[in-house]
C-alpha cells in the first residue's frame, strides 16, 4: 500500500546517492517538483534514465547530481539543444557524464521487460543504425522460429521510478489521463516508486482514457500542486511553451544557469513544507 | 515555424527561407489518403500544412501516442495537450512503438 508522504519526506526516503532513477512523463505530466527536490537535496552520482531527457535532466545534470545518462532523443522539444547536458559531455562541467543512448522504441521496450518479469525485449529496430556500435546494451538475436536477425536490449529495472499523475485517492491509488506515455511501465519495472499529483480526493471520478495504477504497485504518493510545471498536467493547466523556449537563454551560459537555479529552485517552497 | 541551432531561416532575398521551401516541399509529399509518423519541428509544420491544404484527411501519428491529430495550431513538441485534444485515439508509448 502507498503511504502519502509529503514530497520532501519521500524524496529523503526514496532517492539515494548512487541509484538508478527514473522520472518519467512524456512531454505531458513530467515530475519537474520532484526532481527539484532532488536537486534541494543534494544528491549525487544518479544513473538518470528518461525517454527524451528534457529539461528536467538538463537541470539535475546541470546541478551536478547525475554521473550517466540512459536516454533516449537528447533535446528540447521544437528548440534545440539541452546546453547543461552538451556542456557535461563534451567539458565534463560540472561533472563527468557517462551516457547510454537508446531510441525511445528501445527505451519503452526495455522498461516493458522490466516490468514483465524478463531479462530482456526482442524489437525490430536500430538495423541500419550507427547506435549499435556505440551502445553496448543493444545486441542481435535470431528468432528461433522464422530465423529472422531481430534486436534484444535488456530489461530497465531503476531503483526507484518517479512520476506526476492527475490525481491520487486518499488510499493511494492513482489516476491519470491524457497522453500516459511510459509511466505505467516504468513505474512496474522499479523497485520503489514516488507518484507526485496535483490533488488528493476522496473517490476517483473516472475520465475517458485514464491509466490506473493501484496502491498496492505504488511506494509512496505525494501531493505537489503545478508539479509538472512548465510541462503540464492535462484538465489542470497547458505546457508553457513560453518557459521551454526561454530555457535555450537561461541554460546555454554556466553562470545565468547557476543563478536563475540558484534563485528560483533551490529556496524550498512553502508549499511543500512537510 | 520554431527556431532551433539547425534551422536556416536567413532570407533567400526571394520573400522566403530554406526551412520554408523545405517544408512545403515536404508537404507536397504527402498525398491525400495517406497517414504520416510525423517528428517535431519542421517535419510537424509540413504535415500540417499538407492537412490544411490539398490532404485534409491525411492521418498525423505522433510518437507520443496521439493518432490522428488535428490542431488548429502548430505544436511545439511533439505532446503538446492541443495534439492529445484533437486526437482519435492517445494509446501509450510502447503500443505506438510496437
Amino acid at each position: 500500500m502507498a503511504r502519502l508522504l509529503s514530497l520532501r519526506a519521500a524524496v529523503a526516503e526514496l532517492v539515494h546517492d548512487g541509484d538508478m532513477v527514473a522520472l518519467e512523463g512524456f512531454t505531458h505530466l513530467i515530475p519537474f517538483a520532484a526532481a527539484h527536490e532532488v536537486i534541494r537535496q543534494g544528491r549525487r552520482d544518479l544513473v538518470l534514465v528518461r525517454l527524451t531527457p528534457d529539461l528536467i535532466y538538463d537541470q539535475m545534470i546541470g546541478m551536478g547530481c547525475a554521473r550517466k545518462l540512459v536516454f533516449s532523443w537528447g533535446g528540447n522539444p521544437g528548440v534545440g539543444s539541452l546546453h547543461r547536458f552538451r556542456d557535461a559531455v563534451t567539458t565534463g562541467w560540472p561533472t563527468r557524464l557517462e551516457v547510454e543512448e537508446h531510441s525511445h522504441a528501445g527505451m519503452a521496450n526495455r522498461y516493458v521487460a522490466g516490468a514483465s518479469g524478463l531479462p530482456f525485449a526482442v524489437m525490430r529496430g536500430y538495423r541500419g543504425t550507427d547506435l549499435m556500435k556505440q551502445t553496448a546494451t543493444i545486441a542481435s538475436i535470431t528468432c528461433p522460429f522464422t530465423g529472422e536477425e531481430l534486436t534484444a536490449v535488456p530489461a530497465l529495472n531503476p531503483d526507484v521510478t518517479v512520476i506526476h499523475a492527475q490525481r491520487a485517492d486518499t488510499d493511494g491509488n492513482i489516476q491519470m489521463w491524457g497522453i500516459t506515455g511510459v509511466q505505467k511501465e516504468a513505474v512496474l519495472a522499479a523497485k520503489r516508486s514516488l507518484v507526485t499529483v496535483e490533488e488528493i480526493v476522496d473517490v476517483l471520478t473516472p475520465v475517458p482514457g485514464q491509466v490506473i495504477l493501484p496502491t498496492w504497485a505504488i511506494t509512496a504518493v505525494a501531493l505537489a500542486p503545478g508539479g509538472a510545471h512548465p510541462s503540464y498536467a492535462h484538465g489542470y493547466y497547458d505546457r508553457d511553451n513560453t518557459f521551454y523556449v526561454q530555457w535555450d537563454q537561461i541554460s546555454r551560459d554556466r553562470d545565468t544557469f547557476t543563478d536563475w537555479m540558484t534563485h528560483h529552485i533551490l529556496p524550498q517552497p512553502e508549499t511543500l513544507a512537510s | 515555424m520554431t527556431t532551433t541551432d539547425h534551422h536556416d531561416n536567413s532570407d533567400t532575398g526571394l520573400g522566403w527561407t530554406a526551412d520554408e521551401m523545405m517544408t512545403v516541399a515536404a508537404a507536397r509529399q504527402l498525398k491525400p489518403g495517406t497517414s504520416c509518423f510525423v517528428g517535431i519541428g519542421l517535419p510537424s509544420t509540413a504535415s500540417n500544412l499538407a492537412r490544411a491544404t490539398h490532404a485534409p484527411h491525411h492521418t498525423l501519428i505522433y510518437e507520443s501516442g496521439c493518432l490522428g491529430a488535428r490542431p488548429d495550431r502548430l505544436p511545439l513538441s511533439i505532446g503538446d495537450g492541443i495534439l492529445a485534444d484533437t486526437a482519435l485515439a492517445v494509446i501509450t508509448v510502447p503500443d505506438v512503438f510496437n
